[in-house]
C-alpha cells in the first residue's frame, strides 16, 4: 500500500472512531438524563444543593475552599455546566487560588461579589483583588480590607450593593470615599478616623470603631455599636482628640435610641468627675451590654445613669481586682433591668463568674451575666444583689466557692477547687443543705483523700466522677462507699 | 380537619394546622374558605406524604419563615449543614424516598423540609471525590475530551498551592 493510500486509511478511520466516541459521549450524557438517581430533582433544588456545600466549605477557615467543593464541577457535564451558570455560587472571593481567579471571576458575571484583602493571600492574588476592588466598586457586596493598600483614595466610585465593610489600616477617609454613596452599607468595622459627617455613613446600622466624633449624626441609627479598646474621642470644632466626661458620653449615647448591643470601652483618657444628670439615659430596645472598666470606680457610675427594658445579656469586664464598688452598680443595675427566669447555674471560671438561666449541658447557651476579671471574690455578695439569683448548680474552676444553701450540685472541675471544697471540713453540710449531687470531672485527684472526707460528711451526696484517671480498684472503692454512688468512674 | 388526596388515590385527613406548614396547602385554603372538599395532590404518592405529614406534625406550632423575616438569618439557616437530632432520624430514608421528599417539599412549598432535603443531600456528597459521587447516584462520566483536559488542569492547580 503506498504511502498517500496509507494516510487516507488513518483518516478515516480515525473520524469514524471520534465519530463512534462522540456517539458514546452522547449516550452516557443521555444515560445521566434518564437514569441517574438525580435525574428527577429540578436544577434550582441540584443548585441549592451546591449553595449548601459552598457556604459549608466558605464558613470552615478552609485556605482554599473552592477546591473543597469543585469536585461537584468534575462529576459529569449537566452538573459542571450548572454549576458555571449559577453566578450565586461564586461570588465569595475571599480565598481563591489565583490560578482560579480569572475563571471564577468570570462566572460571577454580574453578581453582588465578597472581596477580602488579606495578608494570607499570595501576593498574585493580592494584586488581584486589589484591581478587581478598585475596578468593579459598583459590583461589592462584602469588602474587607485587612491591611494597607489598595489606598482608600481609588475607592471613589459610589458602591450601592455593598453591604459590609472592614477596613483595619489606620487610613483616614478621603472626602468623596465611595463616590459618597453606599445606600446598604450597614455593617462597619474600621479604625481610621471616622468623618464628622458623610452621605456613604447615612445608612450604617452596626459600628465598630476606634476614632469617631460623637457628635455624628449619623450614629443616631446605629442597633449595635462597639467601642475600640483603645477608641479616641474626636473634637469636632477644635480638631483632635477630645477629653470626655462620663455625662458626655451618657449624652452620646441618649442619641443613639435604636440600641440593641453595646460593647463598651472606656478612652484612656477620661474626666473622671462625677455625672449630675437628673434622668437615667433610656435605651429601651437594649438587650446586649458589655462594659469593660479599667478599674476605676468612677466609670461603674454609668450603671446608675442607663435604664433599659429587658436585659437579656451583661457582660462586664476590670483588668485588675474587682472590688464591689465596681461590680455593685452592675449587680444593681442588671438586677433592675433584667426580667428573665432565676439564674440557676453558676459557673466560676479561672477569670470568669457566668451566671446562666439554667445548665444544659447538651445546648449551647450562653451566660446572661458575666463578670470577668483576674481577683474576683465575691460571689455571695453578687448573689445576694441579684433578686432573680436561685443558684441550684454551682460549678467550680477555682478555689472560690458559691456558699449557698440551695445549691443542690456542685461540679469541681479542678484539684483546687476540690481542696477548697475538704477545707471546708464539718462545715460543709452546714453550708450545702441541698447538696445531692458531686461532680467531679476533668482533673486528677487521690482517691483515698475523697473517700476520706466523703466518710467524715454526714450528708448523703451522689458521687459522678468522669475523665480523672481513676484506677479500677479506686473506682471500686468509691463505690463501696455508703451513701455515695459512683455511676461512672470510667475516664 | 383537611381532606388530602394523594397521587394513588389514598386519602389523608389531618388537622388543618398540621397540612397548612406546607405554605400551597395554606394558599388553597385560605382561597377556598371553609369547604369539605377534598385537595388533590396529584405531585404526592401516599407513601411520601405520609413522610411529610410525620415531618408536619413533628414541626407543628414552630414559627414558619415570614417574608419579611430577617434575611441573612434565613439564609445562615438554610445554608448550615447542621440537621437536628430528630430531622436526622426523619430523614434516614433510602434514597429514591429522600429524593421524593424533597420534590414534595418543593411542590408543597414547605421550606424547612425541603432545606433539610437539601442539607441531607449536600452532606451525602461532602467529602466525596467525583468518582464517588458518580457511584452515589448512578452517574456515569460523559464529559468530552476538551472538558477532561479542563478538569485535568484544574486538578493540576488545586495540587499547586
Amino acid at each position: 500500500m503506498d504511502a498517500d493510500k496509507s494516510l487516507k486509511l488513518r483518516d478515516a478511520y480515525d473520524s469514524k472512531i471520534d465519530a463512534y466516541l462522540a456517539a458514546v459521549r452522547l449516550l452516557r450524557e443521555q444515560r445521566n438524563a434518564d437514569c441517574s438517581q438525580t435525574r428527577a430533582l429540578p436544577t434550582e433544588i441540584l443548585s441549592k444543593i451546591f449553595g449548601v456545600l459552598v457556604h459549608h466549605f466558605n464558613s470552615q477557615g478552609e485556605r482554599y475552599p473552592h477546591i473543597k467543593w469543585m469536585a461537584v464541577t468534575h462529576v459529569c457535564r449537566s452538573w459542571r455546566t450548572l454549576a458555571f451558570n449559577e453566578p450565586t455560587l461564586w461570588t465569595d472571593l475571599t480565598s481563591v487560588h489565583r490560578k482560579f481567579f480569572p475563571d471564577i471571576f468570570a462566572r460571577t458575571q454580574t453578581a453582588p461579589l465578597i472581596l477580602n484583602y488579606d495578608h494570607l493571600q499570595y501576593p498574585d492574588t493580592l494584586r488581584l483583588i486589589s484591581d478587581h476592588i478598585v475596578e468593579y466598586p459598583e459590583r461589592m457586596k462584602k469588602l474587607s480590607l485587612c491591611f494597607k493598600a489598595p489606598p482608600l483614595s481609588l475607592l471613589n466610585k459610589p458602591a450601592p450593593f455593598l453591604e459590609s465593610l472592614v477596613i483595619y489600616p489606620h487610613e483616614e477617609f478621603p472626602p468623596d470615599f465611595l463616590g459618597g454613596a453606599a445606600p446598604r452599607l450597614q455593617s462597619l468595622i474600621c479604625n481610621g478616623k471616622l468623618p464628622l459627617e458623610a452621605k456613604w455613613l447615612a445608612a450604617v446600622t452596626k459600628l465598630d470603631c476606634r476614632v469617631v466624633h460623637l457628635e455624628s449624626t449619623w450614629l443616631s441609627n446605629l442597633t449595635s455599636l462597639r467601642f475600640h479598646p483603645c477608641w479616641i474621642p474626636l473634637d469636632a470644632i477644635k480638631g483632635g482628640t477630645r477629653l470626655i466626661s462620663m455625662e458626655i458620653l451618657l449624652s452620646a449615647l441618649e442619641k443613639m435610641p435604636l440600641l440593641q448591643c453595646l460593647d463598651l470601652n472606656f478612652p484612656h483618657e477620661m474626666d473622671l468627675r462625677t455625672c449630675e444628670r437628673l434622668n437615667p439615659v433610656y435605651l429601651r430596645d437594649l438587650r446586649d451590654l458589655t462594659v469593660h472598666f479599667r478599674s476605676k470606680p468612677q466609670m461603674s457610675s454609668i450603671f446608675n445613669h442607663l435604664k433599659v427594658d429587658g436585659l437579656e445579656r451583661l457582660t462586664t469586664s476590670w483588668a485588675g481586682y474587682a472590688e464591689p464598688a465596681l461590680f455593685e452598680p452592675a449587680c444593681r443595675f442588671f438586677g433592675a433591668n433584667y426580667h428573665g427566669d432565676g439564674l440557676q447555674y453558676w459557673r466560676r471560671a479561672k477569670d470568669a463568674v457566668e451566671i446562666y438561666r439554667t445548665w444544659d449541658p447538651s445546648a449551647e447557651a450562653s451566660p446572661v451575666l458575666v463578670f470577668e476579671s483576674d481577683h474576683l471574690d465575691h460571689l455571695a455578695r453578687i448573689s445576694s444583689l441579684l433578686p432573680q439569683s436561685s443558684p441550684r448548680i454551682f460549678q467550680a474552676g477555682n478555689t472560690e466557692l458559691l456558699k449557698c444553701d440551695t445549691i443542690e450540685e456542685l461540679h469541681i472541675t479542678s484539684s483546687t477547687a476540690l481542696s477548697a471544697l475538704f477545707d471546708l471540713g464539718d462545715a460543709f453540710a452546714t453550708i450545702y443543705p441541698s447538696l445531692r449531687l458531686l461532680r467531679l470531672e476533668g482533673f486528677k485527684f487521690k482517691a483515698r483523700v475523697l473517700k476520706d472526707w466523703l466518710l467524715e460528711q454526714s450528708s448523703s451526696v451522689q458521687l459522678f466522677v468522669k475523665n480523672c484517671g481513676l484506677s479500677a480498684k479506686d473506682s471500686e472503692s468509691l463505690q463501696a462507699l455508703r451513701g455515695v454512688h459512683c455511676p461512672s468512674t470510667r475516664g | 380537619m383537611v381532606l388530602l388526596v394523594t397521587s394513588d388515590n389514598e386519602q389523608f385527613t389531618t388537622e388543618r394546622e398540621i397540612v397548612e406548614r406546607s405554605v400551597l396547602i395554606k394558599n388553597m385554603l385560605e382561597d377556598v374558605g371553609e369547604t369539605d372538599q377534598p385537595i388533590p395532590l396529584p405531585n404526592v404518592s401516599s407513601s411520601v406524604l405520609k413522610k411529610v405529614l410525620e415531618y408536619c406534625e413533628h414541626h407543628r406550632g414552630e414559627p414558619l419563615p415570614s417574608a419579611d423575616s430577617d434575611q441573612s438569618q434565613d439564609e445562615t439557616r438554610k445554608r448550615s449543614t447542621d440537621i437536628s437530632e430528630w430531622d436526622q432520624k426523619f430523614i434516614n430514608v433510602d434514597q429514591e424516598m429522600l429524593f421524593e421528599i424533597i420534590l414534595a417539599a418543593n411542590y408543597l412549598d414547605i421550606k424547612s423540609l425541603l432545606d433539610v432535603g437539601c442539607k441531607t443531600v449536600a452532606n451525602m456528597i461532602k467529602g466525596k471525590t467525583p468518582e464517588e459521587i458518580r457511584k452515589l447516584f448512578n452517574i456515569v462520566n460523559d464529559f468530552t475530551p476538551e472538558e477532561e483536559a479542563q478538569i485535568k488542569k484544574e486538578n493540576e492547580w488545586a495540587e499547586d498551592r
